[in-house]
């Protein structure tokens, strides 16, 4: 899994610059695409500005990001004002990778609030530098395969549900939460998970987020799609409901008793269709 | 129908860009809110967003604003200003902001982002220190080169060689309370004039397609704000110290910078009926490349009311952009450098 971080210096002279785990300035280029949806064009900007704590979760093209702003720094810029770290994980893999395991426990440790400090602590201002930051990627891949939280899923294909949109309370982040603790992460592309109080109501609806948290939207706008989504209906070539097998087993052995009392009857002179009742009772009336 | 024009702003870190669009996006709350038949209003909630909490920031700062109220830029971004009219969209225009220290990157993201501009935007805006402008003296003789890098933008402009069609480019002192205040605006133009000679030049001399027209357009951003003096800090940079004795925040003219894009608009759809319905397609054409059709009308009975109303949204664009233009103000200070005909839609 590939991990970046930005952040910037305390000098007027630092700006914001990405870096990725070989120290090198690069930006995670799914960041700069462009989402569209309904003639609606969207960027990853829309959801977040630098200051508000934002977790974003997408899924584009091969590539799951996880990406987390606002996480305040150790030291402060010019004039005292607040710097804040953005950190992206970006996995390549496929949807039951461990590393996609380790981007949910990641994403359930910031919804309870574990994460931010932690990060924080690997990043630290190093105005000599020309960047004016140094990262401890090694500490970050320790935070990232932390197995603390423990992952229960339900099923290989039961993911967390659709549709889920509000408040960004702790309630509704512990309910997220417990379902991503049994649930997976859907395969489709897409945005599936924002909390982030930038966002309005209208912008989730637009890009038709998986679920959504915003302090923006008051109570829970959607409730029908609290469940998770329970697993797809399994394709008729591999069911093999017990039931069904029994019944259609007793079809076929009727089917085969009457075709073989049938040949026998027939070879025996009798008709199956009128024995034994009316030829024996027409037979009783024969004088 | 939805037609998005693009505005450029270009300026290296620091020097501007995000407290301009936030007085343009203040300028939509008060002077471009009044009754009018038309609006313009933030298209995006985050456009609305990001910019009132820029507002909030420079409103917030009482008596002094070291130059550090609004933090700088993250990574690029559009922000979305939408014309309307009774809840119809006519037009959009988008702005482009970013890390203004990405430009001395030529392979950064935002760099890119801002060659491709470049080529498709309808104008650029080119914010200016104010005080780096007029007091880069003595000690501080050299914040002007570093801050605003006439230079670079300069350089950065003669790159694009891909556009065909004319451009109104704004020259913006920023931050220029002090110097307005004190009537010293004349002065302020005329250094824009000199320091930027070499930006004129080159803009001048463009071939007839290719025809630009420029604006100097200051906009107090900052309000009650003036600039006092230049501030060596402890690690080693400089900054500008602003006093804001009466404690408020009220920006001017950010309604200027959308006032002339809308008339510079104007004039080029007015020029040559760039934007209009063709009689045999039944579609919108645009002859400017800046304005694609995304609407199609069937030229039978039944589309016949379709076809009124886009006629009649046509026609609202143009009353519309008439409607902004008609507020651009002209005078010793805020002056027309070239091309004025370009602003002229003949009405």
């Amino acid at each position: 899994m590939r991990n970046y971080v930005k952040s910037r210096g305390p000098s007027r002279s630092h700006e914001y610059t990405w870096v990725a785990q070989t120290q090198e300035r690069l930006e995670p280029s799914i960041l700069n695409r462009s989402f569209s949806e309904d003639n609606r064009v969207v960027r990853i900007t829309e959801f977040h500005n630098q200051s508000s704590p934002a977790l974003i979760v997408l899924r584009d093209n091969g590539e799951l990001l996880l990406l987390l702003t606002g996480i305040k720094a150790t030291w402060n810029g010019p004039g005292g004002s607040s710097i804040y770290h953005s950190i992206a994980w970006v996995s390549s893999g496929n949807t039951e990778s461990n590393e996609e395991e380790n981007i949910r426990r990641l994403i359930i440790r910031d919804l309870q609030g574990n994460l931010q400090n932690d990060i924080a602590s690997a990043i630290e201002s190093c105005p000599e530098d020309e960047l004016g930051f140094k990262v401890d990627f090694e500490k970050l891949k320790q935070i990232e395969e932390d197995k603390n939280v423990k992952l229960k899923d339900r099923e290989s294909n039961f993911h967390i549900g659709r549709g889920k949109l509000g408040n960004n309370n702790q309630d509704l982040k512990n309910q997220l939460v417990d379902e991503l603790k049994q649930s997976r992460l859907p395969p489709e592309d897409g945005f599936l998970i924002v909390v982030s109080d930038f966002v309005g109501e209208q912008l989730f609806k637009d890009v038709k987020v998986w679920q959504g948290l915003s302090s923006r939207i008051q109570g829970e706008v959607k409730k029908n799609s609290m469940q998770p989504t329970p697993p797809p209906q399994q394709s008729p070539k591999t069911i093999y409901n017990p039931i069904l097998v029994f019944l259609v087993g007793l079809a076929v052995g009727i089917l085969m008793g009457i075709i073989i009392s049938h040949t026998y009857l027939n070879l025996t002179g009798r008709s199956l269709l009128n024995y034994p009742y009316p030829q024996q009772h027409q037979q009783n009336h024969i004088p | 129908m939805s037609n998005t024009l693009r505005v450029l702003m270009l300026g290296y870190q620091r020097v501007g860009k995000t407290s301009l669009l936030a007085s343009m996006y203040k300028a939509t709350q008060d002077e471009l809110a009044k009754n009018y038949r038309f609006q313009i209003k933030p298209g995006t909630d985050s456009t609305a967003e990001f910019l009132s909490d820029a507002e909030d920031r420079l409103a917030s700062a009482t008596e002094f604003i070291v130059n550090e109220t609004i933090e700088p830029s993250d990574t690029w971004r559009t922000f979305l200003f939408k014309i309307s009219s009774e809840n119809e969209t006519i037009l959009e225009l988008e702005f482009l902001d970013y890390r203004g220290g990405q430009l001395r990157d030529a392979s950064s993201e935002d760099a890119k982002k801002v060659r491709e501009w470049l080529q498709s935007c309808l104008a650029i805006i080119i914010p200016i220190d104010s005080p780096a402008l007029m007091d880069s003296k003595g000690e501080w003789a050299n914040l002007n080169d570093k801050w605003n890098n006439p230079k670079g933008i300069s350089s950065i402009i003669r790159s694009e060689l891909d556009r065909n069609s004319p451009r109104l480019v704004i020259l913006s002192p920023v931050k220029c309370e002090k110097y307005l205040q004190e009537g010293r605006g004349e002065e302020l133009r005329r250094k824009v004039e000199t320091v930027y000679e070499y930006l004129l030049d080159y803009l001048k001399g463009e071939t007839e397609s290719r025809r630009n027209c420029v604006v100097v357009i200051p906009v107090q951003t900052i309000g009650g704000a003036k600039f006092s003096s230049f501030e060596k800090q402890a690690d080693g940079t400089v900054q500008g110290r602003f006093v804001n004795p009466e404690q408020k925040y009220k920006p001017e003219d950010g309604d200027q910078l959308l006032r002339y894009v809308a008339r510079f608009a104007l004039a080029r759809i007015m020029e040559k009926n760039l934007v209009r319905i063709d009689d045999i397609s039944g579609r919108i054409v645009d002859d400017l490349g800046w304005c694609p059709p995304k609407e199609k009308v069937n030229e039978n009975e039944e589309n016949k009311n379709e076809r009124g109303k886009l006629e009649n949204l046509v026609k609202l664009l143009k009353s519309g952009l008439l409607q902004f233009a008609q507020g651009c103000k002209q005078d010793r200070v805020l002056k027309i450098l070239m091309g004025a005909s370009l602003l002229d839609s003949g009405r």
